[in-house]
C-alpha cells in the first residue's frame, strides 16, 4: 500500500531530514510512527499525502505517486493534522461542501460518529473546543472511507473519556483494506491500539516491527534489582523496580511498554538488530 | 480510461466551497468599490465641469456623465478586480490553510481553474451588475436634480472590451497571488514597476539609439544623420508609423491572445509546485 525506497528529503536551507529512507506498509494495520521532536514524523505524513515533494527516491501510495496530487489518491488518503484549519462553517455545512469530494463518503456513518462523539453539527467549527474539533474531523476522516488515514498527534487536546472513545472508534474502523498511521508523542494513549511500531531516527526508519514480532523476539518484565542478565538489552527504573527488556523466545512476559521500547531503541539501536535478524531498514 | 484530472463537477464544488468561505470578503470589496464610485460621483457632480447648471444644455450634461462612466467603470473594474484576484489564493498564506487547500481531492488544474473562474469571470459579471445598480442610482439622482444622465448599457462593446482587458491583465495578478501568497497585490505591483523600469532602461539604451523615431527627441521625420545603417537595413518611417498607428489594437491582441494563456499556464505550473 505504501512503498518508500531511498527517499531523500530536506527543507530548503536546512540539513537533509531523510536520506535513504525505506518504508513498506501493508493494509490492515494500525501503525504507530514514533520519533523525537524534529525527527520528521509530520513531514513524513505530509510527504505520503503529496503535500511535500521528496528530492529523490521512489515513493508510491496505492501504486501512484502522491506528488501528482491525483484526486483519486487525495480522496483515498486522509490526513488529520495537528494544527487544524477549520473554516467558519458549521459541521453540517462543511460536510455539504466537502463530502462530495470523497466518492465513498458515508453520511449515515458520519452522523453516527457525531452522535457517538456527542457533537452538535450545527455549531460553527471554530467555536468548538480543540478536542471537539479533533473529534469532528476524525468523524469526517473516518466517514470518507479513505483507505489510508494519517493521524498526526490525534490525542492532543482530548480528555480521558475522549481518548478511550477515540481508541474504540479507531479499532472498530480498521479492516483489511485500510491502513492507519498514527504519529504521536503520547504513545501510552495509543499503545493498546497499535499493531505495528515504526521508529524514525536521524532520517531513517531504525525500527519497524509488528507487535506480534516484538512479543516473539523480546521479553518484557519488571525486576526488583538492577538486571545484569547478558540478554538484557535495556532497562529503565520505574516505580516498583526496573522495567527490563531482554531477548526472548516467546515466553510469557508483560505487555510491552512502547514508550520504554522506544527509549531502548533510540538509545541502543544496534541491540535490536540481532533479535529481529536484521529486520530493520537502518543501513 | 476515465479522465480523473479534470471534472467539471469538482470545479463546481471548489467554486461553491470557495464562495462559501469568502463571500463576506467579496461583498466587502464590491461594497468598497461602490462606495468609491459613489463618493467620486457625488464629489464630481458638484463640480461645475461635471454638472451643467443650465438644463437646456442637456447634450453637454450627457457627455459629462458618459465621461464619468468612461473613467470610473474601467478604473473600478481593474482596481477592484486586481485586489480581488490578489486575495484569491488566501489559502496559500498559512500552513494550515495551505494544507487544507492542497489536500482537497481535486487536481491542481481544477483548483487553478476554479479560482480563475471566480476571479476572471464571476467577479467582472458581479461588478457589471453592481455597476448597473450604481448607474441607475446616479441616473435617478441626476434626473431628480433636473439633469440628464446616461446609463451604461451592457450591450455597449466598450463595456465588454474593458471586461476583456480586465480578464487579460488579471492573469498577472492571478500569477502574483500564487507566487506571493502574502501581500500579493503590493508585491505584484512592485514587480510590475521594476519590470517597467527595466524595459524603459532597455528602451533608452538600445531601441532609442537604434531607432531614433522612438525617441521623444525625434521630430518624426526621416532618420537623423549617422543612422544610415539602420535606415539601409530595414528602418523605414512608414513602417514605424504603421506600427505606431496599430499599436493599441496590436497590444490588445497580444494581451488577450498572448498574456492570458501564457500566464495562466505559468500559474498552473506554480500551483503544481506549491508545497506545505
Amino acid at each position: 500500500m505504501i512503498n518508500i525506497e531511498k527517499l531523500r528529503f530536506g527543507y530548503r536551507k536546512r540539513a537533509l531530514l531523510f536520506e535513504d529512507l525505506y518504508l513498506h506498509l501493508s493494509p490492515g494495520n494500525i501503525c504507530g510512527l514514533l520519533g523525537r521532536n524534529g525527527a520528521g514524523k509530520s513531514t513524513l505524513l505530509a510527504i505520503l499525502q503529496g503535500m511535500l515533494f521528496p528530492e529523490s527516491g521512489h515513493l508510491s501510495v496505492m501504486g501512484k505517486e502522491p506528488q501528482t496530487r491525483n484526486p483519486e489518491i487525495l480522496s483515498n488518503c486522509f490526513l488529520l493534522t495537528e494544527d487544524l484549519f477549520l473554516p467558519n462553517l458549521s459541521m453540517q455545512v462543511f460536510v455539504d461542501l466537502y463530502a462530495p469530494f470523497y466518492p465513498r463518503f458515508d453520511f449515515s456513518q458520519f452522523s453516527g460518529l457525531l452522535e457517538e462523539f456527542q457533537l452538535d453539527a450545527k455549531i460553527k467549527l471554530p467555536k468548538l473546543s480543540l478536542g471537539q474539533q479533533k473529534k469532528a474531523m476524525l468523524a469526517f476522516g473516518l466517514a470518507t472511507n479513505a483507505q489510508i488515514l494519517l493521524l498526526d498527534e490525534p490525542t492532543n487536546g482530548l480528555d480521558i473519556p475522549s481518548k478511550i472513545l477515540f481508541r474504540s472508534v479507531l479499532a472498530r474502523h480498521i479492516h483489511e483494506d485500510r491502513l492507519f498511521i498514527l504519529s504521536t508523542h503520547q504513545i501510552r494513549d495509543l499503545q493498546s491500539l497499535l499493531d505495528t511500531v515504526i521508529i524514525l531516527e536521524q532520517g531513517k526508519i531504525i525500527f519497524q516491527e509488528s507487535l506480534i514480532s516484538i512479543m516473539e523476539h523480546l521479553h518484557f518484565s519488571i525486576c526488583y534489582q538492577e538486571p545484569y542478565h547478558p540478554d538484557v538489552v535495556y532497562w529503565e527504573r520505574v516505580p516498583g523496580g526496573y522495567y527490563t527488556i531482554r531477548i526472548g523466545n516467546g515466553e510469557d512476559s508483560l505487555e510491552p511498554d512502547i514508550e520504554i521500547l522506544f527509549n531502548a531503541v533510540i538509545n541502543n539501536p544496534e541491540a535490536f538488530i540481532d533479535p529481529f535478524k536484521l529486520h530493520l531498514y537502518a543501513k | 480510461m476515465p479522465n480523473n484530472h479534470f471534472k467539471l463537477y469538482r470545479v463546481g464544488l471548489l467554486i461553491r466551497g470557495d464562495l462559501a468561505n469568502t463571500y463576506k470578503r467579496s461583498l466587502l470589496i464590491v461594497a468598497g468599490l461602490l462606495a468609491f464610485n459613489l463618493i467620486s460621483f457625488l464629489t464630481l457632480a458638484e463640480d461645475s465641469s461635471y454638472t451643467i447648471t443650465n438644463p437646456e444644455i442637456l447634450p453637454t450634461t450627457m457627455i459629462e456623465s458618459v465621461k464619468f462612466h468612461f473613467y470610473f467603470f474601467p478604473i473600478s473594474l481593474l482596481l477592484g478586480g486586481f485586489i480581488f484576484t490578489s486575495l484569491s489564493f488566501w489559502e496559500l498564506k498559512r500552513k494550515d490553510t495551505r494544507q487544507f487547500f492542497l489536500s482537497l481531492p481535486a487536481s491542481n488544474l481544477e483548483k487553478g481553474m476554479s479560482k480563475w473562474i471566480i476571479t476572471g469571470l464571476i467577479f467582472p459579471l458581479i461588478w457589471l451588475l453592481a455597476y448597473q445598480l450604481f448607474a441607475v442610482f446616479a441616473n435617478t439622482w441626476m434626473i431628480n436634480k433636473g439633469f440628464a444622465m446616461v446609463s451604461l448599457p451592457l450591450s455597449d462593446p466598450w463595456v465588454w472590451l474593458w471586461v476583456m482587458v480586465y480578464i487579460s491583465l488579471q492573469s498577472i495578478f492571478f500569477l502574483g497571488a500564487i507566487v506571493f501568497p502574502r501581500i500579493s497585490l503590493v508585491k505584484t505591483v512592485l514587480i510590475l514597476l521594476a519590470l517597467g523600469f527595466i524595459i524603459r532602461l532597455i528602451f533608452l539604451f538600445t531601441l532609442e539609439n537604434l531607432f531614433p523615431l522612438f525617441s521623444t527627441r525625434s521630430d518624426g521625420m526621416a532618420v537623423s544623420e549617422g543612422w544610415e545603417l539602420s535606415k539601409n537595413v530595414f528602418f523605414h518611417v512608414d513602417y514605424v508609423s504603421f506600427w505606431l498607428d496599430q499599436m493599441p489594437a496590436f497590444l490588445l491582441s497580444v494581451l488577450i491572445f498572448g498574456l492570458l494563456p501564457i500566464l495562466s499556464y505559468i500559474s498552473y505550473l506554480k500551483l503544481k509546485e506549491k508545497e506545505l
